[in-house]
């Protein structure tokens, strides 16, 4: 039992360990869960059965392959929902990123910085950080809860919109827990802005959604620092997965080169269009700087993104309580169609893929996860932290390259579909 | 007194069922109060590797390190509880048809990929389970209930209710009379009725609810115009469960 319990990495989302050969710097990343094969599992099925399916890859990130399979299908159907059904989705989204970040800032990857093993002996040692982490994980769950129904596997968004109205009363009231809240995510930030990074900067090509005018995390194109600008239709053309041999997760490159997607890429191609609380906030950083070529800045760019999305949620709260009452499904037609829909996931862009007959039904599904696109990353900068690090011990190194892959939140669970 | 041991394991799955139990939040301090949990993979490093009081098991055994984890875990546990639907009845990883698992996965990894895992079964299919905890994902409230009942020695199983009984406490509209395949009327309540309640027919994530007439669920849906789909809808979570019908 001992040796199944100790060979995992724990503190992450899925089962994974690391093969390392200190005198080569080879490191693998191998990936050990059981292939559900989600891709076939949809071929045969209703259309509308993608949205409850696919948020079951995941229970940290589910509303987000929820909304991915809901813009891949819109896109399939050339279905135009109006500006509230945009709004709510990108609130619904905006919770489902803080709820995550913060799980994984506080309880996953803030004990490697604090210097404690775990979020209890956070709660014993270090009441006021608990009582931020508690406090807006809670305002996460309670956005995606109020919008989406549940906290985990959300139940209301569907093709065309919603399936139900939302009282105005509660999103007023919605809004005004996310602005008594909103200080906490300015506490956080400052914490994380404190943490001892280890000092590793190993560029890469980073890639998310954008569309030059806002801080957007559905639709867009497929954004790169090197200059990739495509369309999400051509995502096939652009992310390429393949199969490795020590991983039940495929890993997927760009040119054949690996690449990072998630918050670092997101705060790393568009700071400019952060809100102003969070903007403010990273203008008062004393040695840090974005863009940044340090992995595990990766969690200081979630601590940003928590203030931002708390920023954008009460913003787009107070656009649809200010309007007339929203109407929240549109009527569409399904059709014999295919497309791709993305959207940023909490971990970066998620693909959704699916082809679509002339009865509703699912003949083909393609979904690529933020982790298979990160996983290769995490292991070219495992190798070069290992080159690095010549003069410290084994279980130091092994400590760090720990710490490394915890910093990357991977979602082997998602990686895994 | 001395504290009581809990573990909380995870195999093949999505770890929601586990998320919720963290979105026990302030609560867990409690329980901290009176337990320890010195294995948790999701949130801490592992610190003791057996005996344990009580033992909640969540998701599928699909791969080899998941069947051997979980028939050690019985071996050193008091009382195991399943965690959620997988763990209960396989769920949506084993609507998966079986028969066509080798096809499926060439079509994904190629010829060349060789897997160890194997199709996803519920933990029955393993080992002994004393308790249940039902759902995708488990209701907060009943996931409480059931692990404070059984710290107290007491038995958590209350009274068999239908998803559809508590759907018409709440008086919402029937989607079943609106034509959609709702599988409430056979569906073991404790959710709280929460997808009907948000317009999404229920998909029986639950499992059977006593004395659940199956057949009837299933001339029904052909009735309605499902007869391509009866296996899909069902296959999902409600026939997966032959233990009540």
């Amino acid at each position: 039992m001992k040796d199944i319990l100790d060979k995992y990495i724990c503190k992450i989302e899925g089962h994974g360990y690391l093969k390392l050969d200190y005198s080569h710097n080879k490191v693998q990343l191998v990936v050990d869960e059981g292939e559900r094969l989600f891709e076939k599992l949809l071929v045969g099925r209703p259309y509308l059965d993608a949205p409850f399916i696919t948020a079951r890859i995941c229970g940290v990130c589910p509303t987000a392959h929820t909304l991915a399979s809901i813009s891949a299908l819109e896109n399939a159907f050339q279905v135009e929902v109006n500006k509230n059904i945009e709004h709510l989705r990108r609130i619904l989204l905006a919770g489902q990123i803080i709820q995550s970040h913060a799980l994984h800032f506080f309880f996953l990857a803030a004990p490697d910085y604090i210097g404690l093993d775990n979020a209890l002996e956070i709660a014993d040692k270090k009441p006021a950080v608990f009582k931020m982490a508690l406090a807006l994980k809670e305002i996460g769950d309670d956005i995606v809860r109020t919008i989406g129904g549940r906290q985990v596997h959300p139940v209301t968004p569907t093709v065309g919109g919603f399936t139900k109205k939302f009282d105005k009363k509660l999103l007023i009231d919605l809004k005004k827990r996310i602005d008594a809240n909103m200080h906490f995510s300015i506490e956080a930030l400052d914490l994380a802005q404190t943490f001892k990074y280890p000092d590793f900067k190993n560029v890469t090509q980073y890639f998310a959604l954008t569309n030059g005018i806002n801080y957007d995390i559905i639709g867009g194109k497929i954004t790169s620092t090197e200059r990739v600008r495509a369309d999400i239709q051509d995502y096939s053309l652009n992310i390429k997965e393949k199969v490795v041999g020590h991983s039940t997760a495929k890993h997927a490159t760009h040119n054949k080169e690996s690449f990072m997607v998630g918050a670092l890429s997101r705060v790393n191609l568009q700071t400019k269009f952060l809100n102003p609380k969070a903007k403010t906030a990273m203008h008062n950083f004393k040695r840090i700087k974005f863009p940044s070529t340090n992995p595990f800045h990766i969690n200081l760019a979630q601590a940003i993104e928590v203030v931002h999305f708390m920023e954008e949620c009460s913003k787009l709260l107070g656009v649809i309580i200010d309007g007339k009452e929203p109407i929240l499904k549109v009527p569409y037609k399904a059709r014999k169609s295919s497309a791709a829909g993305a959207i940023e996931a909490p971990r970066g862009t998620l693909y959704h893929y699916y082809e679509i007959d002339d009865k509703g039904i699912i003949q083909k599904c393609d979904i690529i996860t933020p982790t298979v696109q990160n996983l290769e990353n995490i292991e070219r900068d495992a190798e070069y932290i290992l080159e690095n690090t010549k003069k410290m011990s084994e279980d130091e190194r092994y400590q760090l390259l720990e710490m490394l892959v915890r910093a990357y939140d991977p979602c082997i669970t998602c990686s895994v579909h | 007194m001395e504290k009581l041991k809990i573990g909380i394991f995870d195999l093949t799955d999505c770890e929601g069922c586990e998320l919720q139990i963290l979105n026990l939040k302030g609560k867990l301090l409690k329980l901290a109060e009176i337990a320890d949990i010195p294995v948790w993979r999701l949130a801490k490093t592992p610190t003791e590797f057996g005996p344990y009081d009580l033992a909640l098991i969540e998701g599928t055994p699909m791969s080899k390190d998941d069947i051997k984890l979980a028939k050690k875990i019985r071996e050193k546990s008091k009382k195991v509880i399943a965690l959620g639907a997988c763990a209960h009845l396989g769920g949506i990883p084993a609507a998966l048809d079986e028969k066509k698992r080798d096809k499926f996965l060439r079509e994904i990894y190629g010829w060349n990929y060789k897997s160890s895992s194997v199709a996803a079964k519920p933990l029955t299919a393993y080992i002994h389970v004393d308790y249940f905890i039902h759902g995708c994902p488990i209701d907060l409230d009943e996931a409480e209930k059931v692990i404070v009942d059984i710290l107290m020695d007491k038995n958590p199983a209350g009274p068999s209710k239908s998803v559809c009984l508590e759907c018409k406490e709440r008086e919402n509209p029937c989607l079943f009379l609106k034509n959609e395949p709702c599988q409430g009327p056979i569906t073991e309540g404790g959710c709280k009725a929460v997808c009907p309640s948000n317009g999404l027919r229920c998909w029986g994530c639950q499992g059977l609810v006593k004395d659940a007439n199956v057949g009837a669920m299933e001339k029904n849906l052909k009735k309605m115009g499902y007869e391509n789909q009866v296996e899909n809808i069902m296959g999902a979570f409600t026939k997966q469960d032959e233990s009540k019908e």
